[in-house]
């Protein structure tokens, strides 16, 4: 065979490739250690918590850090921070897992059917995404949050819904680009109808900038269930939110330094996280940086 | 089923009539194609040939109806085939011919193979579409497909992603998928060797002879290159700006090519004997006109070395010439042959025209 030119098929798959190029770049390594910290700290917490978090020690009330009982010291109700701040990476956890998934649900729905489909659909679908796009952000999340109900779930939900425009603008646009390649044409004509080809001939090679996007939404949700809970809609006492930690300590921010620097430490160092490893995620998936 | 059907010609597979084609673009409406009758019998190898722009393609992406619509319509005419005129029905109802008793290979087989899928489960999958095949027996049968399409080591081939293979590979890979069909009737060829070397080429269009011998279908070969008709066609369709101007037996329109542009087409195919005497490759001066503005007359006037005013007013008749041999062309048949062609005539290269 005069075209057999590829004896030696290489074992190398999108996976593989990226996990490659993602051990190469400092930043995505970072990025990796932090989340895997905060990983295993939600899964973990009670193994690693040394205290209750929410028990409430008044004689020991706002003691200094790094002592052997108190590593990050006590808040102003005598609990012990550090447990708080790691049964605190279980919600922001799940506060990123669920609104992600709500904004990356709806916004795959949307931006398929718009992006494959195109036409008025897709101009009306476009309209309505940019009247939620004209909302500032965080005063949208704010208005769900005042319809739905001040609590962390309704956070979450507002959350994820403020987030859909952001995953739809993205799946669209990754679609229309996609759809007009010859291999979408090509499938057509074995036969394959609409659903297929949206599900699995054109989702599929999307998944790289839809990828990015949710990595950077899990720090975004973070961040702005933090700012929920700081300003009171979203988790309420005495559930160990980060950001609900910064609001009620932040009284005694001259007197006990600490009571409001470790949770916002925490919150920096995740949202800082799951950057670091979009960002990098981004110069390992697009094909236009790869050599 | 409520469409209308046809019984003429028993022995053909396929047949187009009066089909007309628009594109309805920004700068007006193109006129891909123009009342265009086609017909192809069963097992047979038409070759539609024509230079880029003429109409090929949307004939062959017409058949199937994957013309995309907007900015494509088809305005008129019908597609019949076994009996049935395809463009009555909805895309709903055109669905179960594609891949089945319609294949289709295109051009670029770089880009036409979905990039993140093995190619094995990629035929696996149009196996398990229309044949109902397991997983397992799909993929079974996807190796055997890499096989008979002559596909070195198939068994590991079909682990590969398309990226991992050469141009060639990818094409005999997409032949594979024409015919993971339950009875093939019409593969479409569009342009199946343009993308590939010429040693390749010759491997591929051989295979696709092999092929079709065996499995007993029909191909519509649409290729630019008259050294490829010449070689496998059994009839010939000659298209300019979108209408036919030729057709007939491949041997005698080779043999003897009576419209100027079948004329020309074949004086631009590189011979030894040209190389011998040291004449440059020649080529049709001028472009295919642009489509929009085309009127109703002769569509190669303005390339024509024997124009004359007639072909600038009316559109040419049907000349038959022999039995099944005809020309659109108001001096078909008045004509010098091929070799007794003017020097220059057909073949000039000056510097206006740039081919």
């Amino acid at each position: 065979m005069t075209d057999d030119t590829t004896l030696h098929i290489p074992e190398q798959s999108l996976f593989r490739e990226t996990i490659v190029g993602l051990s190469k770049n400092k930043g995505a390594i970072a990025g990796l250690i932090i989340i895997c910290l905060f990983i295993i700290s939600a899964l973990g917490a009670p193994l690693i918590a040394p205290h209750d978090p929410v028990r409430q020690v008044i004689e020991h009330r706002l003691a200094k850090p790094f002592t052997p009982s108190y590593i990050l010291g006590t808040d102003d109700l005598g609990r012990d921070l550090f447990s708080r701040i790691v049964y605190g990476s279980r919600i922001s956890l799940i506060i990123g897992i669920v609104s992600v998934g709500i904004s990356l649900s709806f916004g795959l729905i949307i931006g398929t059917l718009s992006g494959y489909y195109g036409g008025w659909f897709d101009r009306i679908v476009m309209r309505l995404i940019d009247i939620m796009l004209a909302f500032p952000y965080i005063l949208l999340t704010i208005v769900i949050v005042a319809i739905l109900g001040a609590s962390l779930l309704n956070a979450m939900i507002a959350i994820g819904i403020s987030q859909i425009p952001q995953y739809a603008r993205v799946v669209r646009a990754t679609v229309l680009a996609e759809k007009e390649n010859d291999y979408v044409v090509a499938e057509r004509s074995l036969g394959a109808h609409d659903l297929e080809l949206m599900l699995r001939t054109i989702l599929p090679n999307c998944i790289a900038p839809i990828f990015v996007q949710a990595t950077l939404g899990i720090g975004d949700a973070i961040l702005s269930s933090a700012a929920l809970s700081f300003l009171g809609l979203g988790a309420q006492p005495p559930t160990p939110e980060w950001g609900l930690m910064v609001a009620t300590a932040k009284e005694f921010v001259t007197s006990a330094w600490w009571v409001v620097t470790f949770p916002g430490i925490a919150i920096l160092l995740t949202v800082l996280g799951f950057n670091l490893m979009s960002d990098s995620l981004r110069d390992v998936l697009d094909p236009r940086l790869k050599d | 089923m409520a469409h209308v059907t046809w019984r003429r010609h028993s022995d053909d597979l396929l047949e187009i009539r009066n089909l007309s084609v628009n594109f309805y673009t920004k700068r007006g409406v193109v006129r891909a194609v123009r009342n265009l009758d086609l017909r192809i019998r069963r097992g047979e190898t038409l070759a539609l040939v024509g230079e880029s722009g003429c109409g090929k393609s949307v004939t062959a992406l017409s058949i199937n109806q994957l013309i995309p619509t907007p900015p494509g319509k088809i305005e008129s005419g019908s597609v019949i085939f076994e009996g049935t005129d395809l463009l009555t029905l909805s895309e709903k109802e055109v669905q179960p011919y594609r891949g089945t008793r319609i294949s289709m290979i295109f051009q670029e087989p770089m880009t036409s193979l979905n990039p993140v899928f093995k190619v094995g489960n990629q035929i696996a999958d149009v196996l398990i579409t229309h044949q109902g095949y397991s997983r397992k027996e799909a993929f079974q049968k996807a190796i055997e497909l890499l096989d008979l399409v002559k596909i070195p080591a198939p068994e590991r081939r079909a682990h590969a992603f398309p990226h991992q293979l050469s141009g060639g590979m990818r094409q005999r890979v997409m032949i594979a998928l024409a015919l993971a069909s339950p009875e093939p009737g019409l593969l479409i060829a569009d342009e199946p060797t343009t993308a590939l070397d010429v040693t390749i080429q010759a491997q591929i269009l051989d295979l696709l002879k092999d092929l079709q011998q065996r499995v007993k279908m029909a191909l519509l070969l649409i290729t630019h290159d008259m050294g490829v008709v010449a070689e496998n066609a059994d009839r010939v369709v000659v298209m300019y700006a979108g209408c036919k101007v030729e057709e007939g037996d491949a041997t005698a329109l080779i043999k003897s090519p009576t419209h100027p542009y079948t004329l020309g087409l074949l004086n631009s195919l590189p011979s030894n004997k040209k190389y011998q005497s040291a004449r440059r490759l020649e080529s049709i001066r001028g472009t295919v006109p642009d489509l929009i503005s085309l009127g109703d007359w002769c569509p190669f006037e303005n390339r024509c070395p024997f124009v004359q005013p007639i072909c600038r007013t009316q559109f040419p008749p049907r000349v038959e010439l022999a039995d099944g041999h005809a020309a659109w062309c108001h001096f078909a048949g008045d004509l010098p042959a091929g070799d007794d062609l003017p020097a220059g005539a057909a073949g000039q290269r000056p510097n206006e025209g740039e081919g």
